[in-house]
């Protein structure tokens, strides 16, 4: 895979996992718990784990072998997919925070 | 509040509005005719940047202040819900944007030249420095909102 | 010179500045336009416009938070941030700069965009200085969505009236 099309799957992989841990750590305060412990706070464990996530899956994906010429149309897609990506993490984020915060009792 | 944290409250800010004009800067010039490499690169390396710098002096500001000194005063207030919902709401999009900020980035200077020539690459790299002009804009709103909840 | 003082400088010089703008890219452009052609040179004009009316939103937007910050620190609270004039204009402001990617999106043609820009920049202008305004933010947009229609409207009618000169 060229380096552009794994950092592109990197941010995508990255964005669903912000969700994700945002969302876990918010229901089960174990999780919440454990990243103020190890990270001082749960806002900068989130972030220091989103970087993690974020070199790591890079990293596999561009180890996935594949023609490094780039394709113009497969790098469109990608970018595309991340756009998505992204504001779909946006809404779920603003319904989960709009429940927890004016429906749930 | 301190000077240090009234500095890195104001950085946090000017900062952040810096990095929305530069990727609404990105945009249009991803929409031009005949885009502008130089001032692609010049403009969503600056964006990055300074959203990476509104990120940490936020983050000091948000992590050392906000938590013990401004969050109580907002949830006895009336507006209780521009902490539960808008704040839990900002900061966490807020981690998004470096990551979406640095792909606008590094396409712009791997891709180059063939940014020039195919439009839909330039379109989909648009809709990507769009979001992150949006969602900076929503960020920034409803920063105003937060502030506005804070009532001695 | 203090921080109060320099974002009020500012602020004015940015809202001078595109206010101006908008209203010199409305006016170059229907003169550029009466020939059916823009020449390098009108089309160069027009780029200088459109740039200066870049700077006045940038220095409005900026010099904007400035004041935000004040009000912060002075935990001035719900009675300035929240009052309704206030919020009216930062939705204008946000209108002004999501006009400027919708025409470059080409979602919206040129036709609706320049009265929603020249209208805005105008309105923003006006409920920044007129302090003592008391009506709510319904009524605010509303009169501003109505003056959208009437801008638009007006345009159309000077840009005809050009076409039929030229023709």
């Amino acid at each position: 895979m060229t380096k552009l099309q794994a950092l592109i799957f990197g941010a995508i992989i990255t964005i669903i996992f912000l969700t994700l841990i945002i969302i876990t750590a918010d229901l089960y305060s174990p999780l919440k718990d454990f990243l103020k412990n190890t990270f001082y706070h749960h806002w900068i464990g989130k972030g220091i784990l989103g970087i993690i996530v974020f070199l790591i899956s890079s990293l596999i994906f561009n180890l996935i072998p594949s023609s490094q010429d780039i394709d113009n149309q497969k790098i469109s897609n990608k970018l595309l997919s991340l756009f998505f990506t992204t504001i779909l993490s946006f809404l779920v984020l603003t319904l989960f925070y709009f429940y927890e915060a004016f429906i749930k009792k | 509040m301190s000077p240090l944290l009234v500095f890195f409250l104001s950085s946090h800010i000017f900062l952040g509005i810096i990095a929305i004009a530069f990727f609404f800067s990105v945009t249009m010039n991803l929409l031009k005719r005949e885009v502008n490499l130089f001032s692609l690169k010049r403009n969503s390396f600056g964006g990055l940047l300074a959203f990476i710098l509104s990120w940490l002096t936020g983050g000091y500001y948000y992590v050392f202040y906000y938590g013990d000194s401004v969050k109580p005063i907002i949830k006895q207030g009336l507006y209780s819900w521009a902490h539960n919902f808008i704040m839990e709401l900002k900061e966490h999009i807020f981690l998004y944007l470096p990551f979406l900020a640095f792909i606008v980035f590094i396409a712009s200077y791997l891709m180059q030249d063939k940014l020039k020539e195919n439009e839909n690459l330039r379109k989909s790299l648009a809709m990507l420095s769009l979001t992150i002009f949006i969602l900076g804009l929503l960020i920034a709103f409803m920063g105003i909102i937060i502030s506005g909840a804070v009532k001695k | 010179m203090d921080f109060y003082t320099l974002f009020k400088i500012s602020h004015i010089i940015g809202t001078v500045l595109g206010a101006g703008g908008a209203t010199f890219a409305e006016v170059l452009s229907y003169q550029a336009l009466k020939d059916k052609k823009v020449s390098e040179e009108e089309s160069n004009v027009l780029k200088i416009t459109f740039f200066i009316l870049r700077i006045g939103l940038f220095l409005t937007v900026i010099s904007g938070f400035g004041f935000l910050i004040l009000w912060r620190l002075g935990n001035f609270g719900p009675a300035y941030f929240y009052n309704e004039r206030f919020l009216s204009k930062m939705l204008i402001v946000a209108i002004i700069m999501l006009n400027a990617l919708a025409m470059q999106f080409k979602i919206i043609p040129t036709s609706i965009g320049s009265p929603i820009s020249l209208i805005s920049w105008y309105s923003a202008l006006i409920l920044g200085s007129w302090r003592s305004l008391n009506i709510s933010f319904i009524t605010i947009i509303l009169f501003y969505i109505v003056m959208v229609i009437v801008a638009y409207y007006f345009l159309n009618f000077i840009k005809n009236k050009n076409n039929k000169i030229s023709t």
